[in-house]
């Protein structure tokens, strides 16, 4: 099967400072049709960047991207991306409101009848019927991250992009939208691309996981864990020290730019 | 209903104050006409007033609505170069301190004396404020709400349709009382001074005219619309617009 999503020498760079350096360096990988990927690296070593220049958000300075065979820059609702930060919905918009706007806007030939039908569909999906008249404002964080996963599949993108989309949950709540994200995935099929920093969300998650260092792709893993997994599996434990031991030397070697392209 | 109250109180204790100064000063007629003077020209010249307050207020409202559209080209292109936004900063530097009536002598070396000057004297006036508050509120939309909007397949105008404008609201009211108070000074004042709209009318004009033939109970009903415009505009259509809207988003704002 051919790839559904093609990275190829993905480099885009923020401008250089001596010998250190911002951005992303000729970044390769495919994903596959309906495959979690999960992309790990210590703050500051290009994940948001890789999400955004897949998004179209950021121009790359070199390669290119491919979904199912065609080229992509501009951005468009087949990559729907939700980014850090908890001010994405739109606050003129009830919630119910923001999910219409979204579908309205990628499919403007469907009525509104049956978009605010749909609409309600996919708050139940992610446990929030009830509040579709409220406004983004009298919502809680966890709402409001539940809401950015609603509207996101209502638009069907073909792939999803999250950047650190539970990043400002405690524990608990984290736990419970990662349940939730696995039960829409296991639901839709949608591909999804996730990017953190926490090793036991990345593993919980995904199927493979791409191991950034400072800007390049230095290691890819398959996931060798059944579903579900749980913190206390022993091959779960076995695969985090793996996992962390990779992230921990990385450090470790603290590469300048430079020498990790030279590698 | 008490805010109300004050504002008559207020009303009642001027037009006090207004007449017995004018006892005790002795003052005539000429300079300071009295209360009822001016009521009774307010009466009798109902339908005079109406007009020119008409013919002013469709100036305004025609100037007003070029400057929006200029500022809102203008505040767009800001947003998408940056040396656009260099060059408009100065520009603007340079031209918000100067008053829109400075610019009537040049209006009327190009248009001549008539409304065409006004006009221009109005979008002068409205335009530098409009493009100040717009431009504010362009970049104060969170970045991710209009990568929300590009995310959708939005950009260009549609981009600031449906994302840019309503987002910005607060700012665009904003824009528009300041653009609105400096518009009706401004055309007022244009109609004034050198009878600029050519006689054809407004508030301006009337002013004019009743100060040229002394009657001065005239001139000062004159003011007292000139006035009850500008509250009315102020407290009806702005507060109205506001509680529609903005007191809305302020508190989805927080
Ligand atoms: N718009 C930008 N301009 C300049 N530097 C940037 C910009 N965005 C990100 N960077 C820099 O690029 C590097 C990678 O950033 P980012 O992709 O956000 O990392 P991550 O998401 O892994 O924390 C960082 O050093 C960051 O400071
Ligand atoms: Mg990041």
């Amino acid at each position: 099967m051919a790839p559904f999503v093609r990275v190829e020498n993905l480099t885009k760079i923020y401008g250089r400072t001596n010998e250190a350096f911002a951005g992303i360096k000729e970044v390769s990988f495919e994903v596959n049709e309906g495959e979690f990927l999960g992309v790990i690296g210590r703050s500051g070593c290009g994940k948001t960047t890789l999400l955004r220049c897949i998004a179209g958000f950021e121009s790359p300075d070199g390669g290119k991207i491919l979904l199912d065979g065609k080229s992509v820059s501009r951005p468009g609702p087949d990559r729907f991306m939700i980014s850090q930060g908890l001010d994405q919905l739109f606050p003129w918009l009830s919630l119910k409101g923001n999910i219409v706007f979204a579908m309205k806007t990628v499919n403007k030939r469907v009525a509104i009848k049956e978009l605010q039908r749909k609409a309600e569909y996919y708050l139940e999906l992610v446990g929030l019927s009830e509040w579709g008249d409220y406004y983004p404002y009298q919502l809680s964080g966890g709402m409001k991250q539940r809401a950015f996963l609603a509207r996101a599949l209502s638009v069907n993108p073909r792939v999803l992009l999250l950047d650190e989309p539970f990043g400002s949950l405690d524990a608990l709540g984290r736990k419970a939208m990662q349940d939730l994200l696995l039960q829409l995935w296991g639901k839709t099929g949608t591909t999804i691309i996730l990017v953190t920093h926490d090793i036991d969300e990345c593993i919980r998650l995904s199927d493979r996981i791409l191991v950034f260092t400072k800007g390049t792709l230095r290691h890819t893993l398959l996931n060798p864990l059944t579903r579900p997994r749980e913190y206390d599996d022993l091959a779960y434990r076995e695969f985090y020290r793996k996992l962390s031991r990779i992230l921990e030397r990385d450090k470790i070697m603290n590469l300048t730019w430079a020498d990790a392209v030279l590698r | 209903m008490k805010r109300i109250f004050s504002k008559l109180t207020l009303i009642f204790t001027s037009a006090l104050l207004w007449e017995s100064a004018r006892i005790i000063g002795g003052y005539s007629e000429l300079l300071l006409p009295g209360v009822s003077g001016v009521a009774r020209s307010l009466w009798m010249e109902k339908i005079e007033l109406l007009k020119n307050t008409a013919f002013s207020l469709k100036l305004i409202g025609f100037g007003l609505a070029v400057a929006f559209v200029l500022a809102m080209i203008l505040a767009i292109l800001c947003m998408a170069s940056r040396a656009f936004q260099g060059l408009i900063t100065d520009v603007m530097a340079v031209m918000h301190p100067l008053p829109g009536i400075a610019i009537l002598p040049v209006a009327i070396l190009w248009f001549g004396i008539g409304v065409k000057s006004v006009i221009f004297v109005i979008v002068f006036s409205a335009v530098w404020p409009l493009l100040n508050h717009f431009y504010t509120g362009f970049r104060s939309i969170p970045k991710n709400q209009l990568e929300v909007g590009r995310n959708l397949g939005l950009s260009g105008v549609k981009l600031a349709v449906y994302v840019m404008l309503p987002a910005s609201l607060p700012h665009i009211l904003g824009g528009l009382r300041t653009g609105w108070a400096r518009a009706w000074q401004a055309s007022v004042a244009a109609e004034l001074v050198f009878g600029a709209a050519g006689g054809h009318g407004g508030l301006g004009w009337y002013l004019y005219k009743k100060r040229f033939m002394m009657e001065t109970p005239g001139v000062f009903a004159g003011m007292i619309v000139i006035i009850a415009i500008g509250l009315l505009v102020e407290y009806f259509v702005f507060s109205i617009l506001e509680n529609l809207t903005v007191k809305k988003l302020k508190q989805v704002i927080d």
